[in-house]
């Protein structure tokens, strides 16, 4: 009986140790592999979206008007803009940090965060 | 034994800050984007700081946008009698000091060639030649007063375009603490002030004018920074691509050798107004500008290949298929 009590809770332990095992490997894994971390942020006025640019696709934010997004090969772009002068959706893809498409008449930002190119360490881009 | 305690919980308390602050930066530093200047502008640096400077960009935005009836430009080039704020005889004084200095192949008084192709409307279409001929002769009668800050006559207009988010960053320069580390990026214009939190030096990444990537990384102090170029932005029309820096010889899209010059230099204003001046002026008349001390610069030719001021600490992105050109003279 007693031993039945004592293996319970040693068990018990081992899932708490498992658990927090994989939370502090869930923090911590992504920021030292670095692959496949690849985000980007999308400003819109106040709404701040971060997108992980490994998964490819086609989206539309909520709230964020009718200008579609795409990703593909680790770079994102304005695949179709709703503002007059199409600057942003000429700009093309960007996949490096640093790089950023603006679209001035409809105020959206989009800045490739990190990834694991040698452009990574610059603190600004020009151009 | 206490001591170790609190040495855990210090290091438990450095480990979660570290884990939880992915996408900001220290507890100071904040960053921020503001809508000015036809280009979004970021910040980064304290609050405070941040809060100056986006004070500063709308104010002087609200006064530079020729296109806003509010602005003193509109007023200037509607020939409406009102008070000019100081900053506008400011920066028309710094310009017109720097057109004289430097050459009038770049000049603030040349709105009626932007007016005349209207690149900022929705389908920008190219002006005959009798407009061009009608944009080129306005600009040429153009005379100015800078007593008065007005036009002698109809003729000429005047576009900033050139000049102001250079003289944003002198203004902001001027007004921020000028100890406190900050990076203000208007794409094409940047101001890097102070010492980074790491004591590095700054490390500015250059963008490929014909491609996606980098062309390779300048090592630099505190500076002024600004860039030209035809690829930031264009429009097309009837086939060509129209590059938005005009000649104001021909009146029409600039036809250039270089696709991308940077200077860095002390002062906004005259890194922004060179850039493009020298943008213009191709490979023929680089070398010149390539002696001047007080300038550095990195010129990319259309031909792929970089020239370098003396002293510049750049690094070619081996990726990028450009050469860097040794000088002929040495």
């Amino acid at each position: 009986m007693r031993e039945k009590f004592h293996f319970i809770r040693r068990r018990e332990l081992l899932i708490i140790l498992a658990i927090t095992a994989a939370a502090a490997l869930g923090i911590i894994l992504p920021r030292f592999l670095g692959s496949g971390g690849k985000t980007a942020v999308i400003q819109y006025g106040d709404i701040v979206c971060r997108v992980n640019l490994s998964e490819s696709g086609v989206f539309t934010l909520e709230d964020c008007g009718e200008t579609v997004f795409e990703i593909a090969d680790g770079k994102i772009r304005v695949r179709e803009a709703v503002c007059p002068d199409k600057i942003c959706e000429e700009t093309g893809y960007i996949g490096y940090a640093g790089q950023s498409i603006i679209c001035v008449p409809e105020k959206i930002v989009i800045t490739v965060e990190s990834g694991s190119d040698k452009s990574d360490t610059a603190d600004v881009t020009v151009g | 034994m206490r001591k170790k305690i609190i040495m855990a919980a210090l290091l438990a308390s450095a480990a979660f800050s570290a884990s939880c602050s992915v996408g900001s930066q220290s507890d100071e530093t904040v960053e921020k984007t503001v809508f000015a200047m036809d280009t979004a502008v970021s910040f980064k640096g304290s609050s405070q700081d941040a809060e100056m400077a986006e004070e500063i960009l709308y104010r002087l935005d609200s006064l530079f946008d020729r296109y806003s009836e509010e602005s003193d430009i509109y007023a200037i080039n509607n020939r409406m009698s009102c008070d000019i704020s100081e900053d506008t005889e400011n920066i028309i004084i710094s310009a017109c000091e720097l057109s004289e200095l430097y050459g009038s192949d770049v000049s603030i008084f040349g709105g009626s060639i932007t007016d005349c192709w209207n690149i900022n409307s929705e389908n920008p279409t190219v002006p005959s030649d009798e407009e061009i001929e009608a944009a080129l002769d306005s600009f040429r009668k153009a005379s100015f007063s800078l007593e008065t800050m007005s036009f002698a006559d109809e003729n000429g207009s005047i576009d900033l375009g050139s000049v102001a988010k250079g003289y944003a960053m002198d203004k902001i320069y001027e007004e921020l603490d000028s100890d406190s580390y900050y990076i203000v990026s208007a794409n094409s214009s940047i101001l890097l002030n102070g010492e980074k939190p790491d004591g590095e030096p700054f490390i500015v990444s250059l963008r490929d004018p014909e491609g996606d990537g980098t062309l390779g990384t300048i090592r630099t102090e505190a500076c002024f920074l600004s860039t030209s170029g035809g690829y930031e932005r264009y429009f097309e029309a009837d086939g060509c691509r129209y590059s938005h820096i005009f000649d104001l010889n021909t009146g029409r899209p600039s036809e250039t050798d270089l696709t991308s010059v940077t200077v860095i230099c002390d002062s906004g204003i005259k890194s922004d107004f060179l850039s493009t001046l020298i943008y213009l002026g191709g490979t023929a008349r680089l070398g010149e500008y390539l002696d001047d001390e007080t300038l550095k610069i990195v010129a990319v030719t259309e031909n792929r290949e970089i020239y370098l001021s003396g002293g510049i600490d750049f690094e070619l992105n081996e990726d990028s298929s450009y050469t860097i050109k040794e000088a002929d003279n040495e």
